[in-house]
């Protein structure tokens, strides 16, 4: 029997080492050596390792040991990916053994045992990925509590510390003025609790978002400008939605919606310098609605930015400007209705959000 | 002649080094996770100047606990592309690590670190405190994504540039 034959049927490239460091093939060349396309393996001339297969040259030296008998009978290079002529990819392994003093590389096709391994690896890493996911995202719940729990302790202190004012001088004038502030407060936490729990309702339920409700963006920001022109005089800051807002009916919950952009505005009117003004923008893109928000504040800083709208913020910017819960609840909301919240430094050197809301099929103007 | 200059990838697992060599080399993208076993070279011409350079890209296994680089595959490297994913942090240990580990078969080789998976920004887990740690080790970072190829031709150009500034340095 023919035993190089043999090898070439169990796809084994037979590479016996000659003194001068170069290789020349011993034996059948097995098929899988055909679709390589590299002359020198199809004549039984010395090569050169590395022009062969440039992915065996750092295993020599490991082979050496092998051929020089200090180590064991055999040392595998582990599989490597070569390309055929076609661009199909070839797995190979090569073995190095030492037969009756020939120093002999075996290079091995065997599409099974790389595909076994790699099923194996790949399962085994899916599945520390999953793992390492979702300690993350275990962190990542317990930093939002952490914040929440902040959030709520702030106008609670208000709350107490008014109540104590009262509870000292109940008929001082400042009176009325400490429970105006507890209201205040007040009201402030029932709305920290209420978007805390729409936030989780949000990420947890399926988006709920009936068509035939579908808000009229311009109303909202109506609404919405209406409600902060208060807050925006009080400051010295001019508020203003510009003018030809097209009528657009948007896939969103009304009140959430307002909210959102309620919140961005709010942002807005504490960046800005007294005397600044806040510009609210609406543009359509196909088959989106753009609500652009300006302000003339500083912008938020660049490596800031890749996560002014994640948990993260939370965990590492709490203390400064962007990084309370405000971003993180819009982002959930506007995502869900399908939508996108983002950033993007205004030319006019300010700072610039903006919200893109899907349009409700068929019902726009051509106005803007 | 062209000259040749080899290129290895080395970073943990899934921080996206076949999709970066994917995205230079044929310009493609894949959503889907293939982990890589073993290794598997890859060529692209590049031009910086009137000068062309073959990078014999080898994308190397990723390291973690079933798998680790085997540090003869760096023997011979001009330099290395250092991958982090951005959304896992300690990948970014793991980058640490390894570059000291590879420091010590091609010490002077320059590298790069890709900071990779920008298009996933809400997840984004690492914080300039960190990145700028790494800068003070003199690490050159950029942020790249193999989905959309933000910084990805910039990475392999800087550490060409790179690679034959060392070059002409030890000409002199």
């Amino acid at each position: 029997m023919d035993m190089s034959a043999v090898m070439a049927v169990l796809e084994r490239l037979v590479l016996e080492r000659l003194p001068d460091g170069r290789f020349v093939r011993r034996g059948t060349l097995p098929a899988w050596c055909r679709r390589l396309g590299r002359p020198a393996l199809r004549a039984p001339i010395p090569v050169v390792i590395g022009e062969l297969f440039p992915c065996l040259d750092p295993f020599m030296e490991a082979a050496e040991v092998v051929w020089r008998g200090e180590a064991g009978a055999r040392v595998s290079s582990g599989f490597w990916t070569d390309t055929d002529t076609d661009g199909a990819e070839l797995h190979l392994e090569a073995l190095a053994v030492r037969v009756d003093g020939a120093e002999v590389l075996v290079v091995a096709h065997d599409e099974r045992l790389f595909r076994e391994q790699q099923r194996l690896l790949q399962r085994a890493r899916e599945l520390r990925l999953a793992h390492d996911a979702l300690l993350r995202e275990m962190e990542h719940k317990d930093v939002l509590l952490h914040t929440i729990v902040h959030e709520l302790a702030a106008p609670l202190h208000t709350i107490l510390g008014m109540l104590s004012l009262l509870d000292e001088a109940p008929r001082h004038a400042s009176g009325v003025q400490a429970i105006d502030s507890a209201l205040a407060a007040a009201r402030e936490q029932k709305q920290v609790i209420g978007e805390v729990l729409e936030a989780f309702s949000a990420e947890h339920a399926p988006p709920a978002v009936a068509l035939a409700d579908a808000p009229d963006l311009r109303l909202v920001l109506d609404r919405v400008v209406r409600e902060r022109q208060a807050v925006a005089a009080e400051r010295n800051i001019r508020l203003e939605l510009a003018p030809g807002a097209p009528l657009h009916h948007v896939v969103a919950e009304h009140d959430r919606l307002v909210r959102v952009l309620s919140n961005l505005v709010d942002n807005a009117l504490c960046r800005s310098p007294t005397g600044g003004t806040v510009r609210l923008t609406v543009r359509r893109e196909g088959a989106w609605a753009y609500v652009v928000i300006d302000d003339q504040g500083p912008p938020v800083p660049l490596e800031r930015l890749s996560r002014l709208f994640g948990t993260l913020a939370l965990r590492r910017d709490a203390a400064v400007a962007y990084g309370g819960l405000g971003l993180f609840f819009c982002r959930i909301a506007v995502e869900r209705w399908g939508g996108g919240i983002g950033y993007e430094p205004s030319e006019h050197g300010g700072a610039r959000f903006w919200v893109r809301l899907q349009g409700k099929d068929g019902d726009h103007d051509d106005r803007s | 002649m062209i000259e040749k200059l080899k290129v290895c990838m080395i970073g943990a697992t899934a921080v996206g080094k076949t999709s970066l060599v994917a995205r230079f080399v044929s310009s493609v993208f894949s959503e889907r996770y293939a982990t890589t076993i073993g290794v598997r070279i890859h060529t692209r011409r590049v031009a910086l100047g009137e000068r062309q350079v073959d990078l014999i890209i080898w994308d190397l296994s990723g390291e973690d606990e079933f798998q680790s680089v085997q540090p003869s595959y760096l023997r011979g490297a001009s330099g290395y592309l250092v991958v982090i994913d951005g959304t896992r942090r300690e990948t970014m240990d793991a980058a640490i690590a390894l570059q000291e580990r590879v420091r010590k078969t091609i010490a002077d080789a320059p590298f790069v670190a890709a900071l990779n998976k920008t298009d996933l920004a809400t997840a984004w887990d690492l914080a300039d405190e960190e990145l700028a740690a790494l800068h003070g080790r003199g690490w050159s970072l950029l942020p790249t994504s193999a989905k959309t190829g933000e910084g990805v031709e910039e990475a392999f150009d800087r550490l060409t540039t790179r690679m034959l500034a060392r070059q002409a340095d030890s000409w002199t």
